[in-house]
């Protein structure tokens, strides 16, 4: 594994295999991240593939942002394989009898077979066709190294393939946690399950791992110490490609402010109690009565959007919450520039960081950060310009938080405003990734 | 479909598993780029009330049951569904019985004659929930209409929301 590879010690460009499930245009929470690190290593030099799947399936299953994929490097070669082509079928002149005399039955008797395959229920039968298919682009142009990228799990089998077969070396970009559930700091797997069989074997042959955040690849390290030198933090940040924002002489208007929330609206985050906190907030200050709260982004994971969410924000309509739909990341730069000042709403836990948390900082604008103190987004705003935490959850606080936030944005000037921009500069997503994808081309050899 | 539908039935087969939050799903959904083209709607439901504007509404819930279904009450296979449905595997078995809302809907769809004039006479058939998809794919699979769809982000058809901007349902 560390004999330089045949491409590499030729002088050619190392050849990259990435290996992302939800890769442009999905638009997942974690798209942002495969888009970036694709394009990171076609920015350093290598030859980039990206194993991920077709079109159809983030159109019938999470919902896509076509946008995004025009955002993708031209260098960047993108291989699309199907993936569970009869989930999500629209067509009903496709379902078999079997499947309409039960659909249930039908849905159990598949994420059987799936969990054979691989132990992940709704992704194991997506295994074959990777790996087929990494073999494939390997006979065609070897493969120097292999970056799968998780969740799904299952995105580390062509790495962990590939370096039995053919000595390939391979990261696990674990973002957060397969054994790790990072909202409620357990072990998801047991170590002596399937799962945690298959995950210690893969680590043991990783040349990397990676995760978000200290807190997670702590975890990890004192679950494999004998790994420590392997683990690595490769934080997300922000990116400056979708976040070319206007220079602004104030904020606000005589109408009073926009307060805004980006994101993915979903179950864990504390949203009822930042709604109580706005209201409490509003019934207190004649500013942030004249203003409003607008939430962009989706309701919850799925194609098909959280219901409950939508009846909570519906609930507060009357005190100027408005849900304006999901936002495509290249155009979330404008959607800033139109907004004052920023709610952070995020789950609590040590291990949650939050994506979103980066791109709030580097907007420069006042934030309420809606969570307990312990989540791991704090590490990363202490110290920011105009950064308004709070205590704890109780609407009480929350609202103090959201009118400290008003007030600080009424005042702003465009100097205060730069100067917090400036600030979350060394936060942007390449000063996290280029580290590492430096330290793997002199792993894998060969000279640009 | 080569030419624009001129009628289009929409069937609600569940009272209660239609989600509203379906509208605000980013993606467009069938029924809502069928209604470009703006056909005649027929909407077939179980005694869900919403307001369709614009369309015809069958509901099916003022018929009388069905001899099967009268003999189903009889025997309280009522009592044993609703026993069953509190447990997976349970779930599971009532998903193959009779008492399932795919086939309650069926049964009843089939015994109303107005109800099968419009399958009959429908371009397309668009199941909004999993209770609507067997009579949709029974009445393609008989030969009653050329063209039947799961459709879940239409299961807000007839909906409206207060929450500003949002992405409303179609309502025409």
């Amino acid at each position: 594994m560390s004999e330089p590879s045949p491409a590499a010690a030729a002088g050619d460009r190392p050849h990259v295999l990435y290996v992302a499930w939800g890769f442009p245009p999905s638009r997942g929470a974690g798209m942002y991240r495969a888009l970036a690190t694709a394009n990171a290593f076609a920015a350093e030099g290598w030859e980039v593939t990206v194993l991920t799947a077709t079109r159809d399936t983030f159109e019938r299953l999470t919902g896509s942002d076509p946008a995004a994929e025009a955002a993708v490097d031209p260098a960047v070669r993108v291989e699309r394989i199907p993936f569970d082509p009869d989930r999500g079928e629209e067509d009903l002149a496709r379902w078999s009898r079997s499947r309409v005399l039960s659909p249930l039955l039908w849905n159990y008797l598949r994420w059987l077979r799936s969990s054979a395959a691989f132990p992940e229920g709704g992704y194991g039968h997506w295994r074959a066709p990777l790996i087929k298919a990494a073999e494939r682009i390997h006979a065609d142009r070897p493969v120097d190294l292999v970056v799968g990228s998780a969740n799904p799990n299952v995105d580390f089998t062509p790495g962990e393939h590939l370096h039995r077969t053919h000595g390939v070396p391979y990261v696990m970009d674990y973002r957060d946690g397969w054994s790790l559930d990072v909202y409620t700091g357990e072990r998801a797997v047991s170590r002596r399950s399937r799962a945690g069989r298959i995950e210690s074997r893969m680590l043991e042959s990783a040349v990397e791992a990676w995760f978000v955040n200290e807190p997670i690849r702590a975890w990890h390290a004192r679950e494999h110490p004998e790994l420590e030198g392997r683990l690595h933090v490769v934080s997300n940040g922000w990116d400056p490609k979708f976040l070319r924002l206007r220079p602004r002489e104030r904020l606000g208007s005589d109408d009073g402010l926009t307060f805004a929330y980006l994101g993915t609206i979903y179950g864990p985050m504390p949203l009822r109690e930042a709604l109580e906190g706005w209201r409490l907030a509003r019934s207190r200050s004649e500013l942030i009565a004249r203003s409003r709260l607008v939430f962009r982004g989706r309701l919850g994971h799925f194609a098909e959007p959280d219901a409950h969410a939508a009846a909570l924000l519906e609930q507060y309509h009357d005190d100027g919450v408005a849900y304006l739909g999901p936002v495509s990341k290249t155009e979330v730069a404008s959607v800033y520039d139109e907004v004052d000042a920023l709610l952070l709403i995020v789950s609590r836990s040590p291990f949650v960081t939050s994506g979103k948390v980066f791109e709030y900082a580097a907007t420069g604008l006042p934030i309420a950060a809606v969570h307990h103190p312990e989540t791991a987004a704090t590490s990363v705003l202490d110290g920011r310009p105009g950064w308004f935490p709070v205590a704890d959850l109780t609407a009480e606080q929350v609202a103090e938080a959201i009118q400290r936030t008003g007030e600080h944005a009424a005042t702003m000037t465009g100097a205060e405003l730069e100067a917090a921009r400036a600030w979350a500069a060394p936060l942007a997503r390449d000063e996290q990734l280029l580290p590492r994808i430096r330290a793997l081309r002199a792993l894998v050899g060969g000279a640009r | 479909m080569s030419s624009p539908p001129r009628h289009v039935v929409v069937l609600f087969g569940s009272k209660g598993s239609a989600s509203p939050g379906s509208s605000l799903a980013a993606e467009t959904s069938r029924l809502r780029s069928l209604l470009q083209e703006h056909p005649r709607v027929t909407v077939i439901t179980r005694g869900l009330e919403r307001d369709f504007a614009g369309a015809d509404h069958l509901d099916l819930a003022a018929d009388a049951p069905s001899a099967v279904d009268r003999a189903l009450v009889a025997v309280g296979a009522g009592r044993l569904h609703a026993r069953l449905r509190s447990f997976p595997l349970g779930r599971l078995l009532n998903s193959l019985g009779p008492l399932d809302e795919g086939r309650v809907l069926w049964r009843a769809a089939r015994r109303n004659g107005a109800v099968r004039a419009a399958l009959k006479d429908a371009d397309v058939v668009i199941a909004v929930d999993a209770a609507a998809v067997k009579t949709a794919w029974l009445a393609r699979r008989r030969g009653w209409t050329p063209e039947a769809y799961y459709d879940h982000r239409a299961a807000s058809f007839g909906l409206s929301f207060g929450v500003d901007g949002s992405t409303v349902a179609p309502t025409s």
